[in-house]
C-alpha cells in the first residue's frame, strides 16, 4: 500500500472508528476531553509516521498502539502519582452505573483488555500486539476480568 | 455475560466531536514553526501567573515568581537546542521555562510559556497553538513588533515586542477603524510584551483586513508602527498534485502541468518512487520539481546554475541528492568516504535527481565528494560535502540527545 492509500485508509478508519477510540481511552485517561486529544494526537501522530506501517497487521491494531501508548503516557503526565483506575469517567454515561464502576474498579491492565476487546472490537491478536502479551494472556486476562466482574456485579446486586 | 451485553453496558455516547482536519494540521505542524490555523474565535486573556500586577491597564508578570514548566514543556524548549541544525540553535534555558498566561479561543486554553535564552532573548510557545524564539535582543530587530499570521483573514495575530514603554497595542484595518489588542508585560530577563488577538469576522474581508500594528506609551505617544505583510497559504505559491505511486507532489503553480515531463524515475532503497519533472512556467522559464524539492527559474536562467548544483534532500528512509548540474556537465561521479565511487544516472537537460544507496547511510561509508566531468571527460568541477550532518541519513538506532530528542548522527 502506497503513503497516499495508506492515509486514506486511515482517515476512513478515523471517520469510522472515532467516537470507539475516544470513549475506550477515556478509560485509560479518566475523560473524554482529555480522550479527544489523546485520539487527535495519535491519529496525527499516525498519519505522520505511516511510512513506518508495512502492512504485517492491521492499520487499526496499528493505530490503537500508538493510542494506547499516547494515553498511557498522557495518564503519567496528568497524575503521576495517583492511581487512575479508580478515577470516573467523567463523561461516560453508561445505561448503568454499577457496570461502569465494576470495569473502572477492575486493575488497570484488565480494564485495558476489556476496553480494547469489548468497545474497540479488536481480537485477540491485535490486543496482544497493543499491549505487549501474548494471546494466550490476552485471553486469561479477559477470563479473569469476566470473573472479576461478575463477582462485583454479584456483590452489588445482593446490596440492600 | 455475553460480549454484546458487556459492550452495551458499557459504552458511553459521549458528543460527536471527530474532526479529522485537525488531525492533519496536527501531523503537518512542525515544532515551534510558526502555525497558520483557521477557526478561530474569540481570544481572551483570562487568568495570569503568579505575581501578576497591573500597569497602565495591561497586566504584568514577574518572571522570577511564575511558575515553572513541567517536563513536557522543559523538554519541548530543550528540544529546540539539541534539534537545531548547525548554528541555529538559540541559546534557550529549557530549564527555567514559566508559565505566563492562559488565552481561551473557543472555549480551548492556550498556555504561554516563556524561556529565557543565553543572549538576552526568548522562546515563547503558546500550548497547542504556535511558538518562537527572539534568541537576543539585536538592536534592529528589537524594533520589530513579531507577528504571527493564521489563516487567510488573516483569522489571529499573535507575537511579541520590547518597547518597555508600550501602554497601548493597536492594529487598524484597511477601512480605517481600529482595535485594541490585549497585552501581557513579562518582567526581567524576558523584558517584553505578549500577546494573542482574534481578528473579528468584520476583519477578514477585503477592504477591512488589518494593516498595520502600533504600539503607543502612556502619554499617546507613537512608539512604533509596523505595517502588516500579509501572510496566507497562496503567498506558498504551491499546488499539491497526485501521480500514481508517489506522494502527493507540491508543484509550483507557475508551472503549467498539463505540459510536464519527467526526466527521471527511480527507486530508493527503502522503495519509494522518486520522480523528477519539468515543466514551462508560465512566465517563459522553466519549474522542476521532484519528491521533495521544487523550483522555477526564469527564461535563460539555467545557465546561470552552478557546475554542480546538488545537494541532500531527507526523507523519512532515504536520502536523495537533487537537481541542477551546470552547462556542460555529462557525466558526476560520487565518492565515499570508504572509497567506493559510483556514476550518478547522466544529467537531463541540466537536472539530475539520484537516490542514495543506503549501503552508504552509515557513518565512514558516506559521500563526501561529488566530481563533475564534461563530454571529454575532463574533470571540470568538484565539490565536498559534509558527512557529519545530524538528522539527515536514517539509521537503526538514533541518538538520545536530551529533552526527548533522538537524531541519527
Amino acid at each position: 500500500m502506497q503513503v497516499d492509500e495508506k492515509a486514506d485508509a486511515l482517515e476512513q478508519l478515523y471517520r469510522d472508528r472515532y467516537r470507539t477510540f475516544r470513549d475506550v481511552l477515556a478509560g485509560i485517561v479518566g475523560s473524554h476531553d482529555v480522550a479527544r486529544e489523546v485520539v487527535q494526537e495519535a491519529f496525527a501522530r499516525a498519519l505522520r509516521e505511516l511510512r513506518r506501517f508495512r502492512g504485517e497487521g492491521s492499520l487499526e491494531a496499528w493505530v490503537w498502539k500508538i493510542a494506547v501508548n499516547v494515553a498511557l503516557k498522557e495518564r503519567r503526565r496528568r497524575l503521576p502519582e495517583q492511581e487512575l483506575a479508580t478515577e470516573p469517567v467523567a463523561d461516560a454515561s453508561p445505561s448503568d452505573p454499577v457496570v461502569r464502576d465494576a470495569v473502572l474498579a477492575l486493575p488497570p491492565r484488565r480494564r485495558l483488555v476489556i476496553f480494547l476487546r469489548y468497545f474497540a472490537d479488536l481480537s485477540y491478536r491485535e490486543i496482544a500486539e497493543i499491549v505487549g502479551v501474548s494471546e494466550g494472556t490476552v485471553a486469561a486476562t479477559l477470563s479473569q476480568a469476566h470473573q472479576e466482574l461478575a463477582m462485583r456485579l454479584e456483590r452489588e446486586a445482593v446490596r440492600p | 455475560m455475553t460480549e454484546v451485553v458487556l459492550r452495551d453496558e458499557l459504552l458511553a455516547p459521549g458528543p460527536d466531536d471527530a474532526d479529522w482536519g485537525d488531525v492533519v494540521r496536527r501531523a503537518r505542524r512542525v515544532r515551534r514553526r510558526r502555525l497558520l490555523a483557521t477557526g478561530l474565535a474569540v481570544a481572551t486573556i483570562v487568568s495570569l501567573g503568579i505575581g501578576a500586577a497591573y500597569g497602565f491597564g495591561h497586566p504584568i508578570v514577574d518572571f522570577g515568581s511564575a511558575p515553572k514548566g513541567p517536563r513536557t514543556v522543559v523538554n519541548d524548549f530543550g528540544s529546540l537546542e539539541v534539534g537545531a541544525p548547525e548554528g541555529m540553535a538559540p541559546g534557550v534555558l529549557p530549564d527555567e521555562a514559566r508559565r505566563i498566561t492562559t488565552v481561551t479561543i473557543e472555549d480551548k486554553k492556550h498556555v504561554l510559556w516563556v524561556a529565557p535564552t543565553k543572549r538576552g532573548g526568548f522562546c515563547d510557545q503558546w500550548s497547542d497553538f504556535f511558538g518562537g524564539c527572539r534568541a537576543d535582543r539585536h538592536e534592529r530587530f528589537a524594533e520589530r513588533i513579531d507577528v504571527t499570521y493564521g489563516g487567510s483573514g488573516p483569522d489571529f495575530l499573535g507575537g511579541s515586542f520590547f518597547q518597555s514603554a508600550t501602554a497601548r497595542l493597536e492594529v487598524a484595518y484597511a477601512d480605517g477603524t481600529r482595535d485594541d489588542i490585549p497585552f501581557v508585560w513579562v518582567t526581567a530577563p524576558i523584558d517584553a510584551g505578549f500577546y494573542l488577538f482574534r481578528v473579528p469576522d468584520a476583519h477578514r474581508v477585503d477592504g477591512h483586513r488589518p494593516t498595520e500594528m502600533r504600539l503607543y506609551d502612556a502619554g499617546g505617544r507613537l512608539l512604533r508602527s509596523q505595517p502588516l505583510e500579509h501572510l496566507s497559504l497562496d503567498v506558498l505559491n504551491l499546488n499539491a498534485h497526485r501521480l500514481p505511486g508517489y506522494p502527493l507532489l507540491s508543484v509550483p503553480r507557475e508551472a503549467i502541468w498539463e505540459q510536464r515531463r519527467q526526466l527521471f524515475d527511480l527507486r530508493a532503497d527503502d522503495g519509494d518512487r522518486i520522480g523528477l519533472w519539468v515543466a514551462p512556467s508560465r512566465s517563459g522559464g522553466t519549474c522542476m520539481w521532484t519528491n521533495q524539492g521544487l523550483g522555477c527559474t526564469r527564461a535563460g536562467e539555467q545557465s546561470k546554475e552552478p557546475t554542480i548544483g546538488l545537494g541532500f534532500s531527507g526523507a523519512a528512509t532515504h536520502v536523495t541528492l537533487c537537481c541542477t548540474v551546470g552547462q556542460g556537465v555529462v557525466r558526476v561521479e560520487a565518492r565515499f568516504e570508504d572509497g567506493d565511487r559510483i556514476d550518478l544516472p547522466p544529467p537531463k537537460e541540466g537536472y539530475l535527481v539520484w537516490p542514495i544507496p543506503a549501503r552508504h547511510y552509515p557513518l565512514g561509508h558516506r559521500l563526501d565528494e561529488l566530481v563533475a566531468f564534461d563530454s571529454s571527460d575532463r574533470q571540470i568541477a568538484t565539490r565536498q560535502l559534509k558527512t557529519n550532518t545530524a538528522g539527515l541519513y536514517p539509521c537503526a538506532k538514533p541518538k538520545q540527545l536530551g529533552y526527548g530528542v533522538s537524531m541519527c548522527p
